[in-house]
């Protein structure tokens, strides 16, 4: 295509990793912001156990199944993600952890989805398997990516899976005419190909939300903590009321260009 | 009502609003739960004509904004399409002290900085809306014949 004359070698080579695996993994751009996260939602996760007279305390994350009750995990997960969003900076530092991917391979006008979200995802508990499915799917914008940070080394069951972005237009395809008719039977037809996505901490995960993704149940000794949150281009079209401008995402990164040309088509009456 | 209490105005609209088509018990239901969680006080909802471009009973609330400390609906798609108009009625609100919550958006109107994101918000919404048009522009211009 013409266009890609205009992208350094680097970012060309970025694009079709991308484009063909459905995801890449990238070294954290920001290691502070990074570390500075994993320190809060620890403390947030200590104050809890405080508040709810457990006498142990979280000393590493990946070990926290050994004090936090499984019944009781959703709870502090939401606790988390409550007190994570409530901090006004928190989406940014979060975006200092792969604003270059991100822009690299969304676009330098940005917007960004409302909240962090917080998964944890400790051994043997079912409750916080994610069934397969696919964003897009459920009505996030197919313009939309996921970047996906690990607080604890993320392997074998206690990391997630992707198919492919191709694996999953034919799933598609299948299910729309109806040779997969539920969910389950697209889980059943290809889970002999679901390959966990090893991400460190220190790396981050980006991929494509068209893919269908999910995680399985954790037979590792470890718990896996991490956050994830959705990315698209400012001026991306949405398909669904509900996945857009303000309602899901918030625009993080206007140029000057758009302002002027929102300011423009109104000073000229050329939208109602 | 007690001192120190937040007393919301719940608005809900039957006319449609960002594509959304939201039964009334449901908006007041969201307002409801929206005060009960954060400790504000609802004042049962009004709801707004059903002709369309009106904003009668919406300025009405912003007419008595003395009364309430708050107003609260759904989106900030349900204010007018006008952006003067719009602002107009958000810089009464202000003025008076009278805060306005969003809940889709999870915004709150307090001040003219506010007023500005709401304002930003609905223009880039505004030129969006004729989203998949713009796909099959761009699917048509970037397939190779």
């Amino acid at each position: 295509m013409h266009h890609t004359s205009f992208l350094t070698k680097e970012d060309r080579d970025r694009a079709e990793q991308f484009l063909n695996n459905g995801y890449i993994i990238h070294a954290c751009e920001s290691m502070d912001s990074l570390h500075e996260l994993r320190g809060t939602i620890m403390n947030q996760a200590n104050e809890w156990l405080a508040e709810h007279h457990e006498k142990s305390r979280i000393v590493s994350l990946a070990d926290s199944h050994q004090v936090v009750p499984e019944e009781r995990i959703n709870e502090l997960r939401l606790r988390l993600f409550t007190g994570l969003n409530a901090n006004p900076d928190t989406r940014l530092s979060y975006f200092s952890l792969a604003s270059n991917l991100i822009q690299s391979l969304v676009g330098n006008e940005l917007a960004m989805q409302n909240k962090v979200n917080v998964s944890i995802q400790q051994p043997l508990d079912q409750s916080s398997v994610l069934e397969l499915h696919s964003d897009v799917w459920t009505g996030d914008s197919p313009f939309q990516v996921v970047l996906w940070v690990p607080l604890t080394d993320a392997s074998d069951t206690n990391a997630m899976f992707l198919l492919s972005p191709s694996e999953s237009r034919v799933a598609y395809k299948k299910s729309r005419q109806g040779e997969l008719d539920s969910m389950a039977a697209i889980h059943e037809a290809y889970k002999s190909q679901f390959r966990p996505i090893e991400v460190r901490y220190g790396e981050v995960l980006l991929f494509d939300s068209n893919c269908l993704h999910g995680n399985q149940l954790n037979t590792t000794t470890t718990t896996r903590w991490s956050f994830n949150c959705r990315f698209v281009s400012l001026l991306a079209p949405s398909t669904t009321p509900e996945r857009r401008l303000g309602s899901f995402y918030t625009p993080i990164m206007v140029r000057p260009a758009t302002v002027m040309g929102i300011r423009a088509v109104e000073a000229l009456g050329l939208v109602d | 009502m007690l001192r120190g209490q937040i007393n919301v105005k719940g608005y809900a609209t039957p006319r449609q609003f960002s594509g959304f088509q939201i039964p009334i018990p449901l908006q007041s239901a969201a307002i409801r739960r929206y005060c009960d969680e954060r400790g504000l006080v609802f004042n049962h909802h009004v709801v707004e004509n059903v002709f369309p471009g009106t904003f009668l009973v919406l300025e009405r609330i912003v007419a008595e904004a003395h009364l309430f400390q708050a107003m609260a609906m759904c989106s900030i798609s349900m204010l007018p399409n006008d952006s003067a108009r719009r602002t107009n009625l958000l810089d009464r609100c202000v003025n008076v002290g009278m805060t306005v919550h969003f809940l889709f958006e999870s915004l709150i109107v307090s001040s003219r900085e506010d007023i500005a994101v709401v304002n930003e918000l609905l223009s880039l919404t505004g030129l969006l809306k004729d989203d998949l048009n713009r796909v099959r522009l761009m699917r048509d211009f970037l397939t190779p014949e």
